[in-house]
């Protein structure tokens, strides 16, 4: 019996707090003179130092935002609020969260999550619920070929880095000939391998080897073994951090030696230059921004701005995915105000017009949603120093060559 | 030629393989826990290393003793006030306690050193002997010998010191060990103590062959798993030589089926010697 009256209690108060619940979001939508935004993002699991660096972007635009008063939003100031869930780097439950913050949360808009594969998972929901999606690290074509009109992602499409990749190393001396490729068997990277591997041929360079290595490798003695062996002047490795930081260190130990070594990713990563010092030194990689570039908008500035508020709360040197979330933020805010409301479809017309330049380079979405007028630039370490070195409108450095 | 190289490399990648697995063996055999803090003692011990490389510029092998004295003692505190209380109970348990220990542990790793991938490149990490276009990583040879050399002191510890026999009694038969008047309490403490210093030091190495975050944990253990199965249980030899073959395995699969099968192929053996002889190549009926 007693039993049974505990049991009553937690149904009880169950069903009072989900009242609850939805009362208080109707009282917040009445007086809402906020604009909330939701952010499902990787804060644990193996994906925990991208999803912070995402956090921590928003929230250097969000801090901005708010201490001049808010987004102008038809001549009202309305506060920023961002939700903020963690998906524990899980697809599935990015999703799932997505939804949450749009039916439970009511959320305004939705801020993206760490990479292609999630995007393209929330890309559909989003979709379903036609609320606009602010994508800052997705960058793979086919998320965006999918007719979707609420998905906007901030990365230009990985199909530029081919052009870049090639126009560079192409007018070296003397010129590199054939070409070595090795990839984790996932969606960002196979994909990024492939565009460069479709094109190497038009480009006169000969496919040596190709080599798909599993998510958690802990061993790459065997495929740079063969590599080495084909002696390839330029060998591609493409994977996440942990794959590529124990592939070089290991290409290092065997003496394999390509005249060019590129990695996607790689050295924009503060994390790998830290952990391998002057391994990464002259090591080839690409990025979607870097501090070093001559981008410049009105709202924090230069891209060298951003460098030092990040420095200053930080204490090191921010990468692509901080300053494309933090820019997410500027896109979104600017189309709250051409806007004037907070009506989805208006402020997702607002997102489709935008034309901006920023510290992050120029924005302007093509009509699949992809921003196809910024770039993709190529970096090298050079004695501990990142270093633009193409496309050439955007370089300052020299590319070392051979490494 | 190339098959000499990955040979070599097989073996180099076999002999840490087997250190990774040797603590995992000893815990799971004297004292029947699958201890899934195995992986954790591993990371804890490779963030030892490379902190002391960080911000003391400590050489990463002249860290292994303190690794492995710092986890001793942890892993010794960790079974006299938490484990003990479960090991009558059935292996479930144990499962269950251990488990939780780990996500603790692990999410208080990711609070304290973040789950950034860290790795320790000591400025001669390019070392290598190479002869008829062989070549051999002085840092991988170095981590194979003291993956080794830490097995051998081992399996010497076991069969020659009183400790050991007293630890090896009470696997084979804990009644008339403590008939014996051997203190269990003691030798289950020492055991776990002597598992989780061998995976410290494993995990000190796998710091500089490897690299390590605090989500690695349970990679190494499925390693450890792996190895420890195809090798048998219990005995130090078995982690050996399950290391050594799965080392082969990974790379020669790697070879013949594609680097997208490495880890299927250890699965793959797994099975196979799960048919052929359930007690694992070296493992002895009884011991389990």
């Amino acid at each position: 019996m007693k039993r049974c009256g505990l049991l009553f209690t937690f149904v009880a108060v169950f069903f009072f707090s989900l009242g609850f619940a939805g009362y208080s979001d109707i009282q917040t939508a009445e007086a809402a003179r906020e604009i909330k935004l939701g952010a499902a993002l990787p804060l644990t699991g193996a994906l925990a130092t991208e999803g912070k660096k995402q956090r921590a972007g928003y929230e250097i635009w969000r801090e901005r935002v708010n201490a001049q008063g808010g987004v102008n939003v038809g001549g009202k100031k309305m506060k920023v609020k961002i939700i903020y869930l963690d998906y524990e780097s899980k697809t599935p439950t990015a999703t799932k969260l997505a939804e949450r913050l749009i039916t439970r949360e009511k959320v305004d808009l939705i801020l993206g999550p760490f990479g292609s594969g999630a995007t393209k998972s929330v890309g559909a929901i989003t979709e379903r619920y036609q609320i606009p999606l602010i994508a800052p690290v997705a960058s793979s074509e086919p998320i965006f070929d999918q007719g979707y009109k609420y998905m906007f992602g901030m990365l230009a499409p990985n199909s530029f880095l081919p052009n870049s990749f090639f126009e560079l190393i192409k007018k070296q001396k003397p010129r590199p000939r054939t070409m070595a490729f090795a990839t984790r068997n996932d969606f960002f990277p196979r994909y990024i391998t492939k565009a460069i591997r479709s094109q190497a041929k038009k480009n006169g360079f000969m496919d040596v080897y190709y080599a798909e290595f599993p998510k958690d490798s802990k061993d790459h003695s065997t495929w740079l073994t063969i590599v080495k062996s084909k002696k390839p002047d330029v060998l591609m490795i493409a994977g996440y951090l942990p794959d590529t930081l124990l592939a070089t260190k290991q290409a290092n130990e065997l003496g394999v030696n390509p005249k060019i070594l590129f990695t996607m990713v790689g050295p924009v990563y503060s994390q790998f230059t830290d952990a391998l010092g002057s391994t990464a030194n002259n090591i080839l990689t690409a990025a979607w921004w870097g501090e070093a570039l001559d981008y410049k908008g009105d709202f924090i500035g230069s891209a060298s701005d951003f460098g030092k508020i990040w420095r200053k709360k930080f204490g090191k040197e921010p990468d692509y995915v901080a300053a494309a979330s933090a820019a997410a933020g500027i896109v979104a805010q600017r189309a709250f105000e051409a806007a004037g409301t907070l009506n989805k479809q208006k402020v997702r017309d607002a997102i489709a017009k935008t034309n901006l330049q920023t510290f992050f380079g120029p924005v302007k979405f093509d009509k699949r949603g992809q921003n196809t007028s910024s770039a993709i630039v190529l970096f090298q370490v050079q004695g501990g120093k990142r270093k633009t070195v193409g496309p050439p409108s955007v370089a300052n450095g020299t590319f070392n060559y051979p490494r | 030629m190339i098959y000499i190289q990955i040979l070599i490399n097989s073996i180099l990648l076999g002999g840490i393989y087997a250190c990774i697995a040797v603590g995992f063996s000893l815990v799971w055999g004297v004292m029947n826990i699958l201890n899934i803090l195995h992986g954790t003692f591993l990371m804890l011990g490779g963030y030892i290393t490379f902190w002391l490389f960080k911000l003391y510029g400590v050489d990463p092998f002249l860290s292994l003793p303190i690794s492995a004295i710092v986890m001793f003692a942890a892993g010794y505190a960790i079974q006299r006030g938490l484990i003990n209380k479960i090991v009558r109970a059935p292996m479930f348990m144990s499962l269950i306690l251990t488990f939780g220990l780990q996500m603790i542990v692990v999410r208080l790793a990711i609070y304290f050193f973040t789950g950034d991938f860290r790795t320790v490149q000591p400025s001669y990490a390019s070392f290598s002997i190479s002869f008829y276009g062989l070549i051999i990583p002085f840092i991988r040879v170095a981590i194979f010998s003291l993956g080794v050399i830490l097995t051998g002191l081992l399996f010497w510890f076991m069969a020659k010191t009183r400790t050991g026999r007293a630890i090896r009694a009470t696997r084979m038969d804990l009644d008339s060990a403590q008939l014996m008047g051997v203190n269990i309490g003691n030798i289950y403490a020492i055991t776990y103590g002597l598992g989780a210093a061998v995976a410290a030091t494993a995990g000190s190495l796998v710091s500089v062959g490897f690299a390590i975050s605090p989500v690695s944990d349970l990679e190494f253990l499925s390693k450890a798993f792996i190895i420890c199965t195809i090798g048998g249980l219990g005995n130090i030899s078995g982690a050996l030589a399950g290391g050594l073959i799965l080392g082969l395995v990974e790379n020669f699969g790697a070879l013949y089926l594609g680097p997208g099968l490495q880890n299927a192929v250890g699965y793959v053996v797994l099975i196979l010697v799960l048919f052929i002889r359930p007690t694992g190549l070296l493992g002895r009926k009884g011991f389990e």
